[in-house]
């Protein structure tokens, strides 16, 4: 019995322990997140995105667009994003084997007709079938390949992409028509950028026309409102306040811009991960440290992507059951820069803490509410001290959300109306009284689904560029002069 | 449990000064937005009634409220009549409105530098265009990027001697720079840094702007660079020509095809497409350029051809019989775009 205390105790103070390092980190991204926001907006004034636009030096971008079963949505997502303010662009819908009418719908809308494109890299996918060209909007360029995932999707659009820069973006999210002004904008600041990230908003509840969020708004239901308290709390305080620390590991999958030829070098997307963005920005923080490479990744909290967040919390459940294994996954596999100063800021900090208080956290949050409430019964702590301890944690985590929420309406003000503002204060407080709890619950969960090897994204074979790649590369050892796709004088 | 009730007590006035603070930063948030609105309104009343009084107000308001500054700097920018808001502003006292954008351009917060660096050509002032050149220095690079859209805006003989010295002294500038020099008033002052040794280091992007901002005037001082210079000049000539789109540069691109370099070969077959040259000689170099080695080369000369319309894609059918198999797909491709697929 003495031991059985011992261990509770011992647990209920690793949890303590652990809620103060959390929630200490917490506030020191915010506060670097408020810092990072209000440099930002204070330059808005100077800032001319017009002049990036008319620029002959802003690079053009590619964007990668994976799509798989996306038939009722395909034809105005692809639409609003043709319609993005952006002097060079091209669009490239990747159709990653869907079973349902996908590919008809983009035949049918944009008048698609054969491309004999040729590939500027051979990055291994699955067969492709097809390649297609809009009449009516040459920018647009379809890949149709046969089903291997998203990231092995967006590793079949690189190949074909031709400019300096990709931006990978889900096909059911919707960009600000000017986010790839802003988001270009540390590239022309910094030539060693080599990714960016932007703000991933929840358009539950916003009206929707077009492919384009035209009324910003907030759903009358709480599930929705709670992640966008969440998103603003990640990306607004966290993400800013880590690009500020120089140790930014994520970039949403969603939306970011990359650097076409350091991703490639890279080896492109891993196809064996849940988690392909977490992991590819790991990767870049690996590749270019250990080439000694000088190389920025940074994150700008104006340009905006909006999502459609689940609404129900078994969909919610088993998205965030991905995100953790792929945080796992990632952990795992660069595990060799975990607490290595050799990777700077992100080997001594950033990892470590990615992995103790994000990846296992949640595992000893839930040993530690169950150690906590049996030492309660055992009478080891006084009911005054876990009451105490349970509405400080509360009370830390209600400041961090309205922090979050605060941020917003001083800086960037997207929710206009005062009802909606009401939504995400009650969102707010209620996110402290379980939903969290719930979350660090589904996250442990994750970490079993991942020792049973469950990887739900699949592990989908690699089969090569398909025939096509195999009779090139043929032909060119017959030439005796291999294709230079080096190099690119934009 | 009388502490575990205060507790909560506590926590719940906690929620509701929290609640409380959010919902009194969205009001005087909404309230920020209705004065900007106002501002701008107001100085647009101004403007169309040339209503000097009012605005050297608003200009003397400007000066402790950033609203009001911010709303002069929208309307002398992005607005439909900013020429003419940014003439009235002199109304508002030409001295009053230098020694504030003096004072702003020597704060220490980088915005309010950056502000200033607006100021001085929103009205603009005597001297404004030293103040800028001082900017052109700062440390931080969106005061920089202020200071260049500010005496690009001015377009002065003395903006352009500023603007062509800074790209000798900053490198990281280089191509905003040379985005502001690519226009006419500038080609005088860039003609005459072509040559000279000061700004050797600078040469190549002196040499990209002057295409474009000379025109055909520069045609001949960059085939010289392009048959003579060091590759990067070479490469940024062969841009150039392509961007002052004088046809009469059609000869030399064509030579520059056949460079030893394959970035100016590239840039040689993107300027051909885009200066529209179409006669028979041309097109055939751009067909033979589809064997060339490199991508890029390759890859712009089936554009140029697109580009040079029913006769280019003529040059590209035939080329879909080329013995070179990079030739074939490119030309091939280069048919799909145009809507022209045919059997190769």
């Amino acid at each position: 019995m003495r031991v059985v205390e011992i261990a509770l105790l011992a647990v209920s103070i690793a949890l303590v322990v652990y809620f103060v390092l959390l929630t200490s980190s917490y506030i020191l991204l915010t506060w670097l997140g408020w810092l990072g926001v209000r440099d930002y907006v204070s330059r808005r004034i100077s800032l001319s995105y017009s002049a990036i636009e008319s620029a002959q030096s802003t690079p053009p971008i590619s964007l990668i667009v994976p799509a798989y079963n996306e038939e009722p949505t395909i034809y105005e997502s692809v639409r609003g994003m043709l319609r993005a303010r952006y002097p060079r662009l091209e669009v490239i819908v990747v159709n990653d084997g869907s079973k349902d009418d996908t590919l008809s719908v983009l035949r049918r809308r944009f008048d698609l007709a054969p491309l004999s494109r040729v590939p500027r890299a051979r990055l291994p996918s699955a067969p492709i079938r097809e390649v297609l060209i809009s009449r009516s909007d040459p920018r647009l360029v379809v890949v149709d390949k046969a089903n291997g995932g998203k990231a092995d999707a967006i590793n079949a659009g690189l190949s074909f992409a031709r400019y300096p820069l990709f931006c990978a973006v889900d096909s059911d999210t919707m960009l600000d028509q000017d986010a790839l002004l802003r988001l270009v904008r540390p590239f022309l600041n910094d030539p060693s950028t080599v990714a960016v990230g932007g703000v991933v908003r929840v358009a539950n509840g916003s009206e929707i026309a077009d492919g384009e969020v035209r009324r910003v708004a907030t759903s009358p239901r709480l599930l929705p409102n709670l992640q966008v308290v969440e998103y603003l709390r990640a990306f607004l305080a966290g993400r800013v306040g880590w690009a500020r620390l120089g140790s930014l590991l994520v970039i949403s999958g969603a939306f970011g811009l990359f650097r076409r030829e350091v991703v490639i070098e890279a080896g492109g997307y891993d196809t064996t991960t849940v988690g392909e963005d977490i992991e590819l920005v790991v990767r870049l923080h690996r590749t270019m440290r250990e080439a000694r490479r000088p190389y920025a990744i940074s994150f700008i909290p104006d340009p905006v992507c909006w999502t459609e967040a689940p609404e129900s919390l078994s969909v919610l459940s088993r998205q965030r059951d991905r995100w953790q294994r792929g945080l796992m996954q990632t952990m795992n596999r660069h595990r060799v820069m975990i607490g290595n100063p050799r990777y700077g800021v992100v080997g001594w900090f950033g990892m470590p803490y990615f992995l103790i208080l994000e990846g296992l956290g949640p595992i000893l949050e839930v040993i530690g509410y169950g150690a906590f409430i049996l030492a309660l019964a055992l009478g080891l702590f006084s009911p005054a001290w876990a009451v105490t301890f349970f509405v400080l944690s509360i009370m830390l985590g209600a400041f961090l959300s309205f922090g979050a929420l605060l941020i917003e309406e001083r800086a960037f003000r997207r929710y206009r109306s005062l009802r909606c503002t009401r939504r995400l204060v009650v969102a707010a407080i209620v996110e402290n009284l379980g939903y969290r709890q719930w979350l660090s619950f589904v996250r442990a969960r994750a970490f079993i689904t991942l020792l049973r090897g469950n990887n739900s994204w699949g592990e989908m074979s690699r089969v090569g560029f398909g025939a096509a790649a195999t009779a090139a590369a043929e032909t060119a050892a017959a030439d005796g002069r291999p294709e230079d796709t080096g190099g690119s004088p934009i | 449990m009388p502490l575990a009730l205060v507790l909560i007590l506590l926590s719940a006035a906690v929620f509701v000064a929290l609640s409380a603070l959010v919902v009194a930063t969205k009001r005087q948030r909404d309230r920020d937005e209705t004065r900007l609105a106002e501002a701008r309104r107001g100085i647009r009343e101004a403007v169309a009634t040339v209503d000097g009084p009012r605005i050297a107000r608003m200009v003397e308001c400007a000066r402790s409220d950033r609203l009001i500054l911010d709303a002069i700097l929208i309307e002398s920018e992005i607005a439909e009549d900013a020429q003419a808001a940014r003439a009235c502003l002199r109304l508002g006292g030409p001295g009053r409105v230098a020694g504030f954008a003096r004072t702003l351009a020597s704060s220490r917060r980088p915005s309010r530098r950056a502000r200033g660096a607006l100021l001085a050509a929103a009205v603009p002032i005597d001297g404004a265009e030293d103040l800028l050149a001082g900017l052109l220095a700062d440390r931080d690079r969106d005061v920089c990027l202020a200071a260049i859209r500010s005496l690009a805006r001015i377009g002065s003989p003395a903006a352009a001697a500023h603007l062509v010295g800074a790209l000798s002294t900053s490198p990281a500038l280089r191509d905003p720079l040379t985005d502001a020099l690519a226009s006419p008033w500038a080609y005088p002052a860039l003609s005459g840094a072509l040559h000279d040794p000061r700004h050797a280091s600078a040469r190549p992007w002196l040499i990209e702007a002057s295409g474009p901002a000379g025109r055909d005037r520069a045609t001949t001082p960059l085939a010289d660079f392009l048959a003579t210079g060091s590759t990067e000049e070479r490469i940024r000539a062969a841009r150039s020509l392509g961007r002052g789109g004088d046809r009469g540069a059609a000869p030399l691109l064509v030579a520059a095809l056949e460079d030893p370099e394959w970035p100016v070969r590239a840039q040689a077959a993107t300027a051909l497409g885009a200066i529209g040259a179409d006669d028979p000689d041309t097109l055939g170099a751009l067909a033979r350029a589809l064997e060339d080695s490199g991508w890029w080369v390759r890859a712009n000369a089936a554009t140029a051809l697109i580009e040079a319309g029913p006769e280019g894609r003529r040059w590209l059918s035939v080329s879909l019989g080329s013995r070179d198999r990079f030739a074939r797909e490119r030309a091939r491709e280069a048919l799909d775009i145009a809507g022209m697929a045919g059997a190769g």
